[in-house]
């Protein structure tokens, strides 16, 4: 079987990321809370830093200038079009299941 | 959004505030460089505690296996080989000690159900061990000599205070094997043994030993992300890694060979559990290391 490699997997707290950043540029702390409050997963700093940093080093987001202490991201044009094609794969994933289950989504 | 203003005290706030830079500190010198300031902000925001504390541990591992690659390419390499020899050389010291535990316990004097298939098993951990030893000092020694002179000279602290925790606990080893020396049955033949001194002083030595392999195994790997040797520098030692991850694995395999034949006591298996993870983390950075050696531009 084929097996492709991909930018993003489906859980991890990069996708977390990209998704919140998608709304527009946050620093580390608006982040955190951001992802809290709409998918009620608490990113500790250090995960999302190292996923920051990775992120970065993809070219997936950028730091824009600001305060040192609370740097603000926004997402790039690569980043975009990765979270694009996964949110893509998981709604094709979603159809398939519930069409599967019978269940029409609401 | 604005951080919160107030520090929230209701908060279960089971690490002490004045702590979390501290953990901090734990990551590697590029990370901390790059993104110290915001991830300190940021615990000081959430405000700091165990389950914050236990993340900044996991993620400080997580950044020395797998540095921040932002920059240049170049840089990325040069940081990746860093990293290699960093973690290759913490790797050997936190495992390099199953060899001669094993031998210890299953050979001095020999367990009742030893075999010659674990016999040699012995053998050839010893061999390796060996090897490995002495790729590792051929790997950092001339890394050592071309990056501490300069140091040295420019009177860098950060490269040379590392360093000096291990040399200090050297010496205090050597010291002590003097006075047990000293203090053995025939020496003073007057003394009752095992006496008291000798007792403490064997009970001391033991412990200033784990200290000097904990500090041995630190303060270099520090040193070197510190020093920040250029990548031409570290070509040859990040291959040599490998081979010392190798000789490492080989070794505990055959430690836990041994081990599993002569069905030994719990510390032989504590021993060979430590060197296991070892080997997996060497072999893991070691051969990204390598990967940054032939990778291209």
């Amino acid at each position: 079987m084929a097996r492709r490699k991909q930018r993003l997997t489906w859980a991890e707290p990069s996708l977390f990321i990209l998704h919140s950043l998608a709304e527009g540029p946050k620093h580390g702390y608006a982040l955190v809370k951001d992802i809290e409050d709409r998918e009620g997963v608490a990113l500790g700093p250090g995960t999302l830093y190292a996923a920051l940093s990775r992120l970065e080093a993809q070219g997936f987001v950028q730091a824009l200038p600001g305060d040192e202490r609370r740097r603000p991201y926004r997402i790039t044009a690569p980043g975009k079009e990765a979270l694009e094609d996964r949110l893509l794969a998981m709604t094709r994933f979603a159809e398939t299941g519930l069409a599967r289950l019978n269940v029409s989504p609401s | 959004m604005k951080p919160p203003q107030d520090r929230r005290p209701d908060a279960p706030s089971l690490l002490p505030r004045r702590r979390a830079p501290w953990v901090v500190r734990l990551y590697p010198p590029s990370f901390r460089e790059r993104y110290g300031s915001e991830l300190t902000a940021l615990v000081e925001d959430l405000g700091p505690n165990r389950l914050v504390a236990t993340d900044l541990l996991l993620g400080a591992v997580i950044a020395w296996l797998r540095p921040a690659a932002s920059g240049q390419t170049a840089e990325r390499r040069r940081r990746r080989l860093q990293a290699s020899i960093a973690t290759t050389w913490v790797a050997w010291c936190a495992g390099f000690l199953v060899a001669p535990t094993v031998t210890r316990m299953l050979d001095d004097p020999p367990v009742p159900n030893m075999t010659p298939l674990a016999n040699h098993l012995l053998a050839i951990s010893q061999v390796s061990w060996w090897i490995g030893g002495l790729v590792l000092l051929t790997a950092t020694v001339p890394l050592a000599l071309r990056s501490l002179p300069a140091a040295l000279r420019a009177r860098d602290r950060h490269v040379i205070a590392p360093l000096v925790p291990a040399i200090a606990l050297c010496l205090a080893e050597l010291g002590g094997v003097g006075a047990i020396l000293l203090m053995r049955p025939s020496s003073p033949p007057a003394w009752s043994h095992p006496s008291a001194a000798f007792v403490g002083t064997l009970f001391a030595e033991g412990i200033g030993f784990f200290a000097f392999v904990l500090a041995a195994g630190l303060g270099p790997a520090i040193s070197l992300t510190h020093a920040k040797p250029p990548a031409r520098h570290m070509r040859l030692p990040a291959v040599l890694g490998t081979v010392v991850a190798a000789a490492l694995a080989v070794t505990t395999v055959t430690s836990l060979g041994a081990v599993l034949l002569t069905q030994a006591a719990p510390l032989s298996i504590l021993a060979v559990a430590v060197a296991g993870v070892s080997t997996l983390v060497a072999l893991t950075s070691s051969t990204r290391g390598l990967k940054a050696v032939v990778a291209r531009d």
